[in-house]
């Protein structure tokens, strides 16, 4: 018997921790190349009538397992929502040409099984309590543990994985990451209705995940990755946590990937600004993870807890306070101040086009405008959800309004 | 004192006893569905308790009074088949439309195969044939809303149900004007009943353009937000089914177009329709008509009929699922479930909603026999058949929890 544990001997570990079938595991941090990426999005699955949720994923993975490609298609805890995952990326032109690829492969299978897809944070008019748990054993563990907030749960976020050199650089970065996670919360807010009301947010979709016990954002005390370990041993001894799936902060390292993973967007409404935002974010990272040794300051959850408050109930339009400053600004002239600085720097040759789709979803008020914008000129719930489907359905033409 | 003053009043009101006959459906369904047996079944048990089967309180007879509302009835159901429609799916689609497309030529093409070996006349296996291309919308749609049952399937299954009424109607103005002409009662010839049978249907199509267009028009006169639509439709829906009763048009196929229009027509703000429940509860009504009115057991216990009603029965789910084959989007498990959900039939009356031609008077007594034997097969077993299909495809609600 070797000592070092091989990479499926750790695969079969995680699943079984995951699975709540076997001890708590947490796997070595694999270390990635800085910079590479993923996305994940989770996907609305509709009724092409009503636009009410339909349980037809599994339907559609079925049909998209037998198509060949680089990314994946997978389920979620209910079955109408469908998570695919783009392979590692290295620029926003391979973002960008793997979402619409994804787009359009998604939309085909699900046409065929008549099905709809959408994207957005939240259904506007979809109740809990009709929803269908995924007939598989961890979803059905995961109703059995969490109740009712399980189909609650039936939420649609998007995901970035940032690629990390390594363990202690990840809970670095994390932490720089962290603190404008509100940011991304505000950029990709597209869900201002939750179970037919208006909610007031543009993201309803944030103060869903709050429900969780393990939820919010990384410890600010933890400055290492050996401190982390520690930190999730004293918490599976417990029985809280069993796997690094168990934690549903904002940002967490995922060590079996070798990344930071970015967890508070909203689905944008068309995947193409997923590549946008995803490259946002990637930038970010990578500025963070050339300033060795920094770490970010003003680290006060409440600090944290009301920027994600504001991001999530104004959207771009809300303010953001600096953690490290203490000074108050636009979210919409923090994001313009990053994505100058961060193109004057990339090396990324087409992340100016990112930048341009960035400030597309600036305009207007952003996704969650767009779309009461509808309910303003009469729109029903229904129609909401149409128009969002509407909106998936067509190519990303560049220019102003091109989504809409 | 003659004898009838020794009778419960209620029993000379025709309303009261469908009342009756209702709130006993409701509840020995809430009965049924407690020992895990499907709603809709009290329904069926109301029927046969109170039916020609039972009591004999529930007959033609006394159908007959509510004539033009079980008419109206029959058609919104069909508006809600024609409402599940979706033509671009139909068509671009290809491989699934066309396998449903292909089930609705298989059922009637498997029916002619063995009802003429049976005895049947060619004109007669024809006609029964073109009945038997239909699924029955009240027994799918009613048990699709009481399992809140929803998926591929379903959704596969509700376009097999509108389609399917869409080509037995076409189908059956063919073949009826053929019987008309060559069968037991000698009428006009061929070609002239097929102008009345077919201007029948052309008719009901031009009111269902003409309705559906008023209803355009007043929603737009109006500007109606779409939550204050359904009045409209409403209506409109109304105003088609007058039109239809008066100029003896096909009912059916106006409110079947007027469903699709509304599903298809409208690009955009259709979505209202989400809010529209129209079947359910007519459901109910309906199927509780068609138990104690079709099912007569001394019919179905006449073993070479009830045999050969069985046979057809079967052969029509199997040929479906055959056509689904092609169907390339659907594992094989849903492919069985949508065959098994596709397995109702319906009956002649409700099939062709015109005061004239309320029953089968053109068939020989062998296939009125059959007829009868098939009819009571359908609301004894289809129902259930339909609701194993819809569990098995994991589409009905409680089923996912299992």
């Amino acid at each position: 018997m070797t000592e070092a544990m091989t990479m499926d001997d750790s695969a079969a570990a995680q699943a079984r921790a995951v699975a709540g079938a076997g001890p708590a595991f947490l796997p070595p941090f694999a270390n990635s190349r800085l910079g590479s990426m993923g996305i994940e999005l989770e996907l609305m699955v509709l009724d092409r009538l009503t636009y009410d949720l339909l349980p037809a994923a599994p339907d559609i993975l079925l049909l998209l397992d037998k198509q060949k490609k680089d990314w994946v298609a997978t389920p979620e805890i209910t079955t109408s929502m469908l998570e695919v995952a783009t392979s590692v990326l290295g620029s926003y032109r391979e973002a960008a040409d793997q979402v619409e690829e994804i787009r359009t492969s998604v939309q085909r299978a699900a046409f065929a099984v008549g099905a709809a897809i959408s994207g957005g944070g939240a259904h506007p008019f979809q109740k809990w309590n009709e929803q269908r748990i995924y007939p598989k054993e961890r979803y059905r563990a995961s109703a059995k543990k969490y109740g009712y907030l399980a189909k609650l749960f039936t939420v649609f976020g998007m995901h970035v994985h940032i690629g990390m050199p390594n363990a202690d650089e990840a809970v670095r970065v994390g932490a720089w990451l962290t603190q404008r996670a509100p940011l991304f919360i505000a950029l990709s807010a597209n869900s201002p209705c939750w179970q037919g009301e208006d909610s007031g947010f543009c993201s309803a979709r944030s103060n869903v995940v709050g429900a969780f016990p393990m939820s919010g954002i990384m410890p600010a005390d933890l400055r290492s990755w050996q401190e982390f370990q520690d930190h999730f041993d004293r918490l599976a001894q417990h029985g809280i946590v069993n796997s690094i799936k168990d934690f549903y902060w904002d940002v967490r390292p995922k060590p079996e990937y070798g990344t930071i993973e970015l967890r508070v967007l909203d689905t944008p409404l068309h995947p193409g600004y997923a590549a946008a935002l995803a490259c946002y974010a990637r930038e970010l990272c990578i500025e963070m993870a050339q300033q060795p040794g920094a770490w970010p300051g003003g680290n006060a959850r409440e600090l944290y807890n009301w920027n994600r408050f504001n991001a999530a109930k104004e959207g771009v339009q809300g303010k953001w306070i600096d953690p490290c400053t203490g000074t108050e600004h636009g979210i919409a002239d923090v994001v313009r101040s990053d994505l100058a600085r961060l193109a004057a720097r990339s090396d990324d040759p087409d992340f100016p086009e990112a930048c341009q789709l960035i400030e597309e979803l600036l305009r207007d008020g952003g996704q969650a405008r767009w779309l009461t914008t509808q309910m303003a000129a009469g729109a029903g719930m229904n129609d909401l959800a149409r128009v969002a489907s509407e909106i998936f359905d067509r190519p990303l033409a560049p220019g102003p309004g091109a989504a809409r | 004192m003659n004898d009838t003053a020794t009778l419960p009043l209620f029993l000379f009101s025709p309303l009261a006893i469908i009342g009756a006959g209702l709130l006993l459906a409701q509840m020995f369904g809430v009965l049924l569905q407690r020992r895990g047996v499907p709603r809709l079944y009290g329904a069926v048990a109301a029927g046969l308790l109170l039916g020609v089967s039972g009591f004999g309180l529930v007959d033609n007879a006394l159908l007959s009074y509510f004539q033009e509302l079980l008419n109206a009835a029959s058609a919104l159901v069909l508006f809600e088949a024609g409402r599940k429609m979706d033509l671009a799916w139909l068509w671009r689609s290809r491989a699934q439309g066309l396998s449903l497309l292909l089930g609705c030529v298989l059922r009637g093409a498997c029916a002619v195969a063995l009802l003429v070996p049976f005895g049947v006349s060619w004109s007669e296996a024809a006609f029964i044939a073109s009945i038997l291309i239909a699924i029955n919308p009240v027994v799918f749609t009613s048990m699709v809303a009481d399992h809140n049952a929803s998926g591929v399937a379903t959704y596969a299954a509700a376009n097999a149900v509108g389609l399917s009424q869409l080509v037995a109607l076409v189908a059956l103005s063919v073949s009826l004007a053929w019987v008309r002409s060559h069968g037991v009662t000698e009428e006009l010839p061929f070609g002239a009943q097929l102008l009345h049978q077919g201007g029948k249907l052309l008719l009901g199509a031009v009111i269902a353009l003409l309705c559906y267009g008023v209803y355009k028009a007043a929603s737009m006169i109006s500007r109606a937000e779409a939550g204050l639509r359904p009045g409209i439709l409403l209506a409109t829906l109304m105003l088609d089914l007058g039109l239809c009763s008066v100029t003896a048009s096909s009912a059916l196929l106006s409110l079947l177009l007027m469903g699709l229009l509304l599903r298809n027509a409208e690009k955009r703000e259709n979505v209202f329709q989400a809010q529209l429940r129209t079947v359910q509860d007519i459901g109910y009504a309906l199927l509780f008509m068609m138990s104690a009115a079709l099912v007569q057991f001394e019919q179905v216990m006449h073993w070479s009929v009830l045999l050969m009603a069985l046979l057809l029965f079967a052969a029509r789910a199997a040929v479906t699922r055959l056509a689904l084959i092609s169907g390339q989007a659907w594992s094989t498990h849903k492919k069985n479930a949508i065959a098994l959900c596709a397995c109702s039939l319906v009956s002649f009356s409700t099939l062709v909603v015109d005061s004239s031609m309320s029953n089968a008077a053109y068939l020989s007594d062998t296939a009125t026999r059959l007829m009868q034997a098939l009819l009571a097969l359908n609301v004894l077993v289809a129902p259930a058949i339909t609701w194993v299909g819809l569990r098995m495809a994991g589409e009905t609600h409680e089923g996912s929890e299992a």
